[in-house]
């Protein structure tokens, strides 16, 4: 592995297709979108498909547990980090994992130049491009 | 693969990543996971509720406990696994308990395997977190991959990660934790 593959575009990778929910969403349905979906983050858009807030598996435990049963009736409006960091196809991978670094981001969404979400970025994806890198072999090659 | 073919395996692995490379296998190679000097030392009981599991998961602000009964890894919970088998029933999570939802004998890494090697056993087996285990089998602490993504950060040449990637206007960066 060089230093040059850490500066490749993140736009290369397979990364993860944005799951979009509206702002007057209830929590409950949004965390029954994770459950179905696998998935670890939903974003919230508005009307015109911009990007409101992200809720992530960690905030249904943060604000849930906190907030209790009835928590789950709010609008994911209320539970949501507004404003979240974003990434365009362009940036560095070098760059998605400094931000995943000093933010403490899990998943970061890609957008496009109008600020719609294109794409999901998270750990997890940076973690299996550094192991196909190292030439770890994917999990079924492995097993054939 | 039992853990000792588990460990034979990663051992091989080791001997066959390119030393000739330049940059990330040599230095993956020569540090250990248990030199990464990981601040997730936290366990939990298989009594505890989800509870206190959440608390103690939020308190150390990572996504999973290893589970330790007589001082032996039985487990670990992770926010995922509360996720699919507790929310949104939140009403009954101080009397349901860890040993409910808990995954069994899971996966974990030795203390002494190279980061590389810990790499390896998250992509293979889609994990996010590997308990660290001594040589006898004793929880050292949890390995993420946010761990990791700090370990690469730190071993990146400093001029590069300072470049500002494109001229473009970003929102301002939020203080959070945990997207």
């Amino acid at each position: 592995m060089h230093a040059e593959d850490l500066e490749r575009p993140i736009g290369d990778l397979p990364l993860g297709e944005p799951v979009c929910v509206r702002p007057d969403t209830r929590v409950r349905d949004a965390v029954r979108t994770l459950q179905q979906g696998r998935i670890g983050c939903v974003l919230v858009t508005d009307d015109d498909g911009l990007i409101l807030g992200i809720f992530t598996e960690r905030d249904v435990l943060r604000r849930l547990a906190t907030l209790g049963a009835a928590g789950g009736d709010l609008p994911i409006s209320e539970v949501m980090t507004a404003r979240p960091k974003v990434l365009h196809a362009d940036d560095s991978i070098v760059y998605a994992l400094h931000e995943m670094h000093i933010g403490g981001y899990r998943h970061i969404p890609l957008t496009d130049g109008s600020g719609r979400p294109v794409k999901i970025a998270s750990v997890r994806h940076m973690v299996d491009y550094l192991a196909e890198r190292l030439g770890v072999r994917d999990a079924g090659e492995a097993n054939s | 693969m039992d853990r000792h073919a588990v460990q034979e395996d990663l051992e091989q692995f080791e001997e066959e990543l390119d030393r000739e490379d330049t940059y990330l296998p040599q230095v993956a190679l020569e540090i250990s996971v248990e030199e990464l000097h990981l601040r997730n030392h936290e366990t939990i009981g298989p009594d505890a509720s989800i509870q206190g599991a959440i608390d103690a998961m939020l308190a150390a602000n990572i996504g999973c406990l290893p589970v330790v009964e007589n001082d032996r890894l039985v487990g670990i919970i992770t926010e995922r696994n509360i996720l699919h088998k507790v929310a949104p029933d939140f009403e009954r999570m101080d009397t349901r308990t860890v040993r409910e939802v808990m995954v069994l004998e899971p996966v974990s890494v030795r203390h002494d395997a190279s980061v590389a090697s810990a790499i390896r056993l998250m992509h293979e087996g889609r994990f996010r977190h590997l308990p660290i285990v001594d040589a006898h089998d004793h929880v050292e602490g949890t390995l993420s991959v946010r761990n990791i993504v700090e370990y690469v950060v730190d071993h990146f040449p400093a001029e590069v990660l300072n470049l500002p990637p494109t001229p473009v206007e970003r929102n301002p960066i939020q203080s959070r934790e945990g997207a």
